[in-house]
This record gives structure tokens, sequence and C-alpha cells, in this order.
């Protein structure tokens, strides 16, 4: 019998982002992961804030929680992530995959941040090997790589469920980007093709969600034969060239996220700043390197 | 069924410690009308699924949820869904959101623009049920009152009938007239993948905090 883990989600309208807690609730065994968390980041004023951390941490406690696992599905380039924070306050292992190395290798120069930001992923816990398996308190759960929007996206599944990042989001909104650098929308559509061979009824949660229309509220879940039904971009009969060509013309001329400078910089180290001087911390700008 | 809690609406601000979420379940044209500035979600009554609401905004079995209505008959109705679903942290919001309002709860209220200066991006909006029950017990009244007068003084115990009827949906708070409008096609939510985004998503109401925190206000003690 397949575990189905209970899943608390947690919205950030500043960014569309969802941050998951999850766990077994008929379970004695409390230990439970929390995947792909916020750190409230100033553009303009350049103050951060742990309000939504602090939200997942409150929740955590009040279900008297244990954190084991700070899962992360990629390097995300909108938002900061509360990894280094959450870990401090409630331990566990920050966790991403191995493919992260080659993203170091991309954007540590741009940086100029090799001096706090080790390039062999130093600052993560650990680094997961592709389709490794793993367990959150009596789940069993695996990690598959989903590369596409980029090259180190991953998803986590957990029982019933599975938590997709940026890989596919819901049928009305499609699927990620893929024209940071390393992206790819080739490997994207073969990424959907490995989630949408899940069963038909696993949970498939998202990492953002772009409500299309005023009157539908953000969510966080579709099915997999939802997606299989009726994905934006993945729905039945796509084929792989018609996706690329779809989602590069859906790419050409995006702007890139408001965040993309502090995001990439602040979550190669597992959401800090980065080392002081004198006592302030800052986020480097690099001129002309997008 | 009893274990389904109340909560008085000067209370409400503290929901989002509790890590609760409100749920209103009035019509889309009510809540286009007017609804709650904190955040909420809305989903008609008629339409509510509780399990499937839970699942897809990700909130687990213990979440509180507190339910919201007009005046707080709905409300209960959707809170006995939610018992009967096995959720155990279910609230009525007494009093619905006519009492939120006399508690100095901010509403936004929007304002429909009759003109056609938004162009092909103008967007109906359905009238509320409360405002189709006026609409229609006065033009019962007005035209059997004409006929009653110039006819036949038969036509008189129309209105002395649309009278009793609302003085009774005023005392019980029950309306027949209400709960067969709610029935019609108009008044069926839109359904949840609505296309209408692209580039005229454009049904901004203009947030009026319809009323200051009044600590003297009737009907918020």
């Amino acid at each position: 019998m397949t575990l189905k883990p209970d899943v608390r989600g947690f919205f950030d309208p500043a960014t569309a982002t969802w941050t998951y807690v999850v766990w077994s609730s008929g379970h004695e065994d409390r230990r439970c992961a929390i995947i792909d968390s916020v750190l409230d980041y100033d553009m303009h004023s350049g103050r951060h804030s742990t309000a939504s951390a602090d939200a997942v941490i409150d929740f955590v406690k009040a279900r008297g929680l244990e954190v084991e696992w700070i899962l992360e599905t990629h390097i995300h380039a909108d938002h900061l992530t509360a990894a280094h924070y959450l870990r401090a306050k409630l331990g566990g292992k920050i966790a991403i995959s191995r493919h992260i190395l080659a993203v170091l290798e991309t954007w540590a120069p741009v940086f100029q941040s090799a001096e706090d930001t080790p390039l062999d992923g130093s600052q993560f816990d650990v680094l997961f090997e592709d389709d490794q398996q793993f367990t959150i308190g009596p789940m069993t759960a695996k990690m598959i790589h989903t590369p596409g929007h980029t090259p180190a996206d991953t998803s986590y599944i957990v029982g019933d469920a599975v938590f997709v990042g940026d890989a596919m989001f819901l049928p009305d909104v499609g699927s990620g980007r893929c024209d940071f650098p390393g992206g790819n929308a080739g490997d994207s559509y073969d990424s959907g093709q490995k989630l949408l061979a899940l069963p038909p009824e696993t949970r498939m949660y998202v990492g953002h969600d772009y409500p299309p229309g005023p009157r539908r509220e953000p969510q966080c879940m579709a099915t997999v034969s939802e997606q299989r039904a009726g994905n934006l971009r993945f729905h039945q009969g796509v084929t792989r060239e018609r996706f690329i060509e779809a989602r590069e013309a859906a790419d050409a001329g995006k702007g890139v996220p408001e965040l993309i400078l502090p995001s990439l910089q602040v979550n190669l180290r597992t959401g800090q700043f980065g080392k002081d001087i004198n006592g302030v911390q800052f986020v480097r700008l690099p001129v002309d390197k997008l | 069924m009893s274990d389904i809690q109340t909560i008085h609406p000067k209370d409400l601000h503290t929901v989002e410690g509790k890590g609760g979420v409100i749920l209103d379940v009035r019509t889309p044209g009510e809540h286009s009308d007017a609804h709650l500035a904190r955040p909420h979600a809305h989903v008609p009554l008629g339409e509510l699924d509780p399990a499937d609401f839970m699942l897809r905004r990700g909130l687990d079995r213990e979440t509180p949820v507190y339910m919201l209505c007009k005046a707080g008959t709905r409300a209960r109705a959707a809170a006995e869904k939610f018992a009967a679903a096995g959720f155990p942290n279910v609230h009525v919001i007494e009093g619905g959101i006519i009492a939120c309002d006399d508690c100095g709860e901010d509403i936004n209220a929007m304002v429909v623009e009759t003109g056609t200066a938004a162009g092909s991006c103008a967007t109906k909006q359905p009238m509320s049920v409360e405002r189709q029950v006026r609409l229609i017990a006065g033009l019962v009244v007005l035209v059997t009152s004409a006929l009653g007068i110039w006819v036949n003084p038969v036509w008189l115990y129309v209105p002395l009938a649309v009278g009793a009827g609302l003085s009774f949906s005023g005392v019980s708070g029950f309306c027949l007239m209400a709960e067969t409008l709610k029935k019609m096609p108009w008044n069926k939510g839109l359904k949840q993948q609505a296309d209408t985004g692209g580039a005229c998503g454009i049904i901004k109401p203009d947030n009026i905090p319809a009323s200051s925190p009044g600590p003297g206000k009737p009907g918020c003690a």
C-alpha cells in the first residue's frame, strides 16, 4: 500500500511560490520535510524578512513535527530560499540534486563569489544522486532528475505525491520557462513525460501557481491524470517538436524575474547573504552579465 | 455535528495566527459586491466539496476553517458539510459579513462600471442574489398594487403576501425566494478553470474600506 503523506502548503503571494511541509499524520513518527521555502526580500530597500519562514516554523511546532529534511527542487531565480534560516531554527538536513554543481560552475564566476560559495556544494548537507531513495520519517521517498527549467531541477516522490518544483505547473498554467542558462525545452519535455508516466492518481504538487483569471484562486495540486488530460503544454497528443516550438515562442523576449540576481547568489549559499564586510552583508549586482 | 464552533467577527484577526483559513461561501455576485479585505478563499456553497477544497489548497485535515456567508445560515450548512466529511476544526463566523461590517472589519466593495469605457474588456458582473430579491419583490408589489387600485382589489392580497414574506425572512433569516434564486443557472459560480486571463484581466475593484472601526456600533457587543 502506498503511504499517503499529509501535505500542508504555504502560498507566498509576492512570488507566487508554494512551500510544503510533508509528513505522515497516521504515525507516531513525527519527522517531516520542508520543500522550497521562501525568505522574503525587497529589491528596492534591500531588506529581508522571515515572515514566510516563520509561518512554516509556527506550523511545524503547532503540529509537533520534527524537521528531518529541508529540500530544494532547484536553485530558484525568482525568490530566495529560507533553507539556512530554517535549519538554524529547526534542524534538519538541506538537500538538493548533485547536478547543482553545474549550476554553481555557471554562476559563481558571474557573482565572483567563490570566497563564500563553495564550488563543491559542501554548503548543502546532502547532494542527491539521480533516482536516490531516502526516507522522511516512516515514508520512503525518491528524487528524480527533471531538468529543463534549469539543468538541475529535481522532483521528489513521496508516497502517492510528487513535488515537481517548476517542471510542471497546474493544467491551466502549463510549465516553467526554459530560457535560463542551462535551461532546455527538449529536456523539459522529457522530464514532463517522466512525471506523466507516474500512476494517474498521483497527487502532483507544483512550485508556483499563477492563476490565469481573477476568479481562480491559487491552488497547489492536480492529479497526474488531470495533467495528462488538460495541461496547457503537456496535454496528450503534443509532440516533442511542437512542445519545444511553443515553449521557445512563449519564452522569446520574456523579461527576467525581478529577484533573479539576489536569488541566484543567495540560493547557491542555501539562503545566506554571504561574507560580511565590517558587519554589513551585500547583494552583488553584476553589470551586463545576464 | 455538535463540534462545530463559532467565532465572533471581532476575533477574526486571530485566524491567521492559528494558521486558519476563512472560506466565503456566498454566490460570485455577492462576493464581487463586497468581500473581506483580509485574505480568504471563496467557493459558493453549492459547489463546495470539502475534501477537494482542502487538498487543492494544500490544507491539512486539522487546519481551522472559518465559514462566512451573509448572515450565518449558509456558513452553518457549509460547516456541516465539512464536519460530515471528517474535518475536525470547523467554525462559523457569527452573523456573517453583515456582522463583520458592523464590527469594523475592512470590506472591499466593488463599484460596478456601467459605461463601456473598458472597451472589449468589459466583464459582466452578475447581480447579487440580494439585489435580485429586492428587484423581484419590488416589481411584484408595484404591479399588483396598481392592479389592486385600478383593476380589482383582489390583487391587493399579493403585496400583502409579499410583505408578510419579507417580514418573515427579516425575522428568521430564511428567504424562500433567495434560496430559489440561488439555484438558477445565472447564479452558479463560474468554472474553476476560468479562462478570462490574457490581456483582459480587468475587474479591478475600487477598494473602499466600507467603515472605520467603530467599537460603539450596534451588533458588535
